[in-house]
């Protein structure tokens, strides 16, 4: 009977550590599979109930994102680099698969409709502590607070210009070219 | 469509990623990425600084039967792998089976005259049993002994569930840490323990999952006797 021996709280893992896992998974390593699920589940799930918000559907799809990643570890790029922006993009692909075939209807919370709170943090001394002060959150501070919700709501939220612009009661062309120019200024500051 | 200009290829591929591009817009551009390293490159560029968005939110740990369906799905389809390593807990987890599958029939054979069935023994290795579970014959109860030194983290408890084939965990309450514990089932306890081949317990705050679902890590998991 029995099990499992008591599996500690990981650190997060560094883009090197995944790799070497990603490496191994290629080579169909059963436990640098188990590995590579205990580091970033947690994170992938994240951001697939953030974007589909329902935890059965999000745990549904992080189990399809998981074959695929076994499936297709061998396809990482090292020379890309950032494991984890590949993995959490084929997560972020497969749940924008699933709503299109769902459509459900997109009710926000008011915590989604708040200005986020973590660009309220004005201090460096804040923002150093919690490590949030990335090139694209300086970046994205830089855009007003309206763009930067269509970025947001798109980005973790998964919604549709056609939804943002319900959401925000904003024209949906308004919201079109608002999302245009925002990622080009975005771009402009990030090379910057 | 003129994908080469450098401008409207960072917006495309910036939707892209975003997700605002959908249908057959976004099929278009998934075979434009397959053909134009340009087009690519630009789109890796921006998952690798979106990216950083999703490092802001806290990790959410998923339920037991992820990794468990996943495991099935993946590892024991025929394609198992060649190289197994023996640190696998899983094959941990059979072995120990084994051992403890061995000492459940003796139990059962024991408890044979009472009108208790035994479900599992739970323990992190057969010298490390911690909870006896038996249920009565008609299932309408559930019998948990501590057999060892039950020594829960601090302001943490143990919560005990059922692993349905194919269905999520249900709960079947809070471990004792000392002494017996006797409950009744309820109907939905009694269907998930029917088609459950597993029990699984799972640290958790003092009043149990505030989801209904495992939060903390599984510390055990255990196959139910099926022995009468």
């Amino acid at each position: 009977m029995t099990t499992l021996a008591a599996q500690p709280t990981r650190a997060e893992p560094d883009g090197a550590e995944l790799e070497a896992l990603l490496a191994r998974c290629a080579a169909k390593d059963a436990a640098a599979f188990e590995a590579l699920y205990q580091c970033v589940a947690p994170r992938l799930l994240a951001v697939l109930v953030k974007m589909l918000r329902r935890r059965d559907l999000a745990e549904d799809v992080l189990q399809d994102v998981f074959v695929k990643v076994w499936e297709q570890a061998g396809q990482y790029d090292r020379i890309r680099g950032r494991p984890l922006a590949w993995l959490v993009s084929i997560a972020r692909y497969r749940a924008i698969d699933v709503q299109r075939a769902s459509r459900p209807t997109v009710v926000l919370s008011e915590s989604d409709m708040l200005l986020d709170p973590r660009f309220q943090m004005a201090g460096p001394a804040d923002s150093e502590a919690t490590g949030l002060r990335s090139a694209l959150m300086r970046c994205l501070e830089m855009i007003a607070p309206p763009q930067r919700r269509c970025l947001l709501l798109a980005y973790e939220n998964g919604l549709t210009h056609d939804q943002i612009s319900r959401a925000l009661g904003e024209p949906l062309g308004t919201v079109k070219s608002w999302v245009r120019r925002s990622l080009i200024n975005l771009r402009r500051c990030l090379e910057s | 469509m003129n994908y080469e200009r450098p401008e409207l290829l960072e917006r495309l591929s910036g939707e892209y990623v975003l997700g605002l591009l959908r249908g057959a817009a976004r099929r278009r551009f998934d075979r434009l990425v397959d053909e134009s390293p340009t087009a690519r490159t630009r789109l890796q560029r921006w998952e690798d600084d979106w990216c950083a968005l999703s490092r802001t939110l806290d990790p959410i740990q998923p339920s037991a039967r992820v990794w468990a369906e996943l495991r099935r799905r993946v590892l024991d389809d025929g394609r198992a792998p060649a190289r197994r390593t023996p640190r696998r807990i899983w094959q941990l987890a059979a072995a120990a089976g084994v051992v403890a599958a061995a000492l459940i029939i003796g139990l059962v054979i024991r408890q044979q005259q009472h009108a208790l069935q035994s479900v599992a023994v739970l323990g992190t290795d057969p010298s490390h049993l911690l909870w006896q579970v038996e249920r009565s014959t008609d299932l309408a109860a559930l019998t948990i002994r501590t057999v060892g030194a039950v020594r829960p983290p601090p302001d943490k408890a143990y919560e005990l569930w059922a692993l349905p084939r194919g269905g999520s965990p249900v709960s079947l309450g809070l471990l004792p840490t000392a002494g017996k514990s006797e409950r009744s089932l309820s109907p939905s306890q009694r269907t998930a323990i029917a088609a459950a081949d597993r029990l699984a317990v799972s640290i958790e705050p003092p009043g149990g999952s505030p989801t209904g679902s495992p939060t903390g890590p599984v510390i055990i998991v255990a196959n139910i006797q099926t022995a009468g």
